[in-house]
Formats: structure tokens, C-alpha cells, sequence
């Protein structure tokens, strides 16, 4: 397998940012974004997401009282040990 | 300079594609507190992971108080569990296992339909519009000038942008398909390790990285046509 084409490229893009890739493509992969500024883009593109998807969503909590209830059946069961 | 490359364990960053979860020391320490019946370690772990727990949950069901009881439930199994839990891999991938079944079989139950296999699952094909690109020589499978990509987060300083966009995230995932949606979440949302995913969801290293990259790859377009339709992020 060779990494040339912007095709190649976005496909490659994943264990690009896993940094899974071969150390051979690694290096094609950089030569061709250093040459081709619309794949470049595509990879920013792909990091930024992953950079936003980290922590999205509201804060969301357990209420406390089913943690109150959770921590007293622990307390039961381990009693019981 | 990125690197794109195979990291060599010398120079490996921990997490470098999201922070580490707990490592396996601290793990087992967790474990032996737990085994010991330590309450406070234990009101700590379930205040910790729920938040997480949680946001998992939701992908598979209906309500907020669903989820919630999801995670209870889990959280009662994984007391009744703890004397036989093993540890081989790591208290998180066992706590989190039970949470993705529970929750899974209640989603199928609220779906109250048989689920039809999913369409776009995992398997190979183009991530982006095969269109997008030139069929003739000498630049064949380049962009066309057309089909390249469209800027979509002009101001990244502009909080009201940002927001915007990660609505516009939070939107688009929720439309991928379920085993996308939670190998994403999982993974680059709350930040498990591919091999901690691929044993909460029974995945073959190579599934897991063609659902994350097909999941990214469809989160990534949503966005550039959310812009293009003057969505504006």
C-alpha cells in the first residue's frame, strides 16, 4: 500500500491520530500534507472533532439519594463478607 | 510538528488521543479497598464513574431516568459481583461491561421493535463521497476543486462559535448509528483506551478502528454541511 492521493489520505486519517500508521506511511502521510493544503485541512478538521467530542454533554450526576441507597446495599453485602 | 506514526513505547504519550483513565495500579488498589468493604472508596468510585456511566447509558436508552437506573442497576451488580470479579482486565472494562449490557438489554425493551441490523456498521467503503475527488489522470483521486473541504469553525475564539459547534457535535452524534455512536462516545468522549472498548463491547481491534473512523469521518461531514447550510459553527 502506498499513502498518495488525498483519497488515500482520509482514509489513513484515523490511525493517523491513533498514531497506529506504519513508520513508511507515516512519512508519506506527512510529505502530502505538507504539499496539499485541502487534506490538511481535512485532518484539522478530524482532530477538532475529536478534540470537542471530550466531555461532551452536560455534567450529569447520580442523585444523591441512590447513592445514599447504593452505599448502605454495599455496606450490607460487604457486612455480610 | 504532529506525528503521525507508530508511537514507540519510549516516546508514547499516555493518552494521547484522550486522557488516561485509572491506571491499572490504581485500579487494583481500588479493588482491594472495595474487597475490604471500604465505604468511602466506594462512594467515591460510584460518584465518580456515574457521571460517565451516565452519558453511556443515554446512548442505548430512552429517558434520563432510565439511564439513571441503568446505572444503579449496574452499580448493584457490580456489589453482588465484586467477590468473583477476577481483574484481568481492569475494574473499569468489568464495571463497564455490565453497564453496556444492562443498559443495552433495557434499550432493546424500550425499542420494543425487533433492531434491524445495522446498515453502516463497521464494515469497509469510502468515508467521504467518492464524487469529491478526480477520476481522471494526472491527479486521479485528488480533491476537485469543488469537493474539498469547507472551512467551518472560522472564530474558535468566538465563545457563542463554540458553543454553536458543539451543539452542532452533540446533534450529529446522536444521529450515528448505535455501535458508532457508543465506540465514539466511549472512546474519544469519555476516553477509554481502544483495548478497554473493544472488551466492553466485544470488538476486534480492527472493528473498533473502523467504527471510530467511520463514526469521526460522518461527525466530521455533519459539521462541514451543517456549515454549509449556513448552520454557521
Amino acid at each position: 500500500m502506498r499513502l498518495e492521493a488525498c483519497q488515500d489520505v482520509v482514509e489513513a486519517v484515523t490511525d493517523a491520530i491513533e498514531r497506529t500508521l506504519d513508520p513508511v506511511l507515516a512519512r508519506q502521510l506527512r510529505h502530502h500534507l505538507d504539499e496539499c493544503p485541502d487534506c490538511a485541512a481535512y485532518v484539522a478538521q478530524v482532530r477538532w472533532v475529536v478534540e470537542h467530542l471530550r466531555g461532551l454533554g452536560e455534567p450529569d450526576l447520580l442523585p444523591a439519594e441512590r447513592v445514599d441507597a447504593l452505599t448502605e446495599r454495599f455496606r450490607l453485602r460487604t457486612g455480610r463478607r | 510538528v504532529p506525528e503521525y506514526g507508530r508511537a514507540v513505547p519510549a516516546t508514547a504519550t499516555p493518552g494521547a488521543s484522550g486522557a488516561p483513565g485509572p491506571g491499572r495500579v490504581r485500579q487494583q488498589e481500588l479493588v482491594a479497598a472495595l474487597l475490604r468493604g471500604d465505604e468511602a472508596a466506594f462512594r467515591h468510585l460510584v460518584e465518580t464513574w456515574s457521571p460517565a456511566m451516565l452519558r453511556v447509558a443515554r446512548t442505548c436508552v430512552r429517558s434520563h431516568a432510565s439511564a439513571q437506573d441503568v446505572v444503579q442497576d449496574t452499580w448493584l451488580a457490580v456489589i453482588e459481583g465484586l467477590d468473583g470479579f477476577r481483574g484481568e482486565a481492569g475494574l473499569r472494562t468489568w464495571v463497564f461491561r455490565i453497564l453496556l449490557n444492562t443498559a443495552r438489554r433495557r434499550g432493546s425493551r424500550e425499542a420494543r421493535t425487533v433492531l434491524l441490523p445495522e446498515q453502516d456498521d463497521g464494515t469497509g467503503g469510502p468515508t467521504v463521497d467518492p464524487g469529491r475527488f478526480r477520476d481522471t489522470d494526472p491527479w486521479r483521486r485528488h480533491w476537485t476543486d469543488a469537493g474539498c473541504p469547507r472551512p467551518w469553525h472560522e472564530d474558535p475564539q468566538d465563545a457563542a462559535v463554540r458553543a454553536d459547534a458543539r451543539r452542532l457535535l452533540g446533534d450529529a452524534l446522536r444521529r450515528l448509528p448505535p455501535r458508532q455512536r457508543l465506540v465514539v462516545v466511549l472512546r474519544d468522549v469519555e476516553g477509554l483506551s481502544s483495548e478497554e472498548v473493544c472488551d466492553v463491547l466485544d470488538l476486534t481491534p480492527a472493528n473498533q478502528r473502523v467504527l471510530l473512523h467511520r463514526a469521526r469521518a460522518r461527525l466530521r461531514q455533519d459539521l462541514e454541511d451543517a456549515a454549509g447550510a449556513g448552520g454557521g459553527a
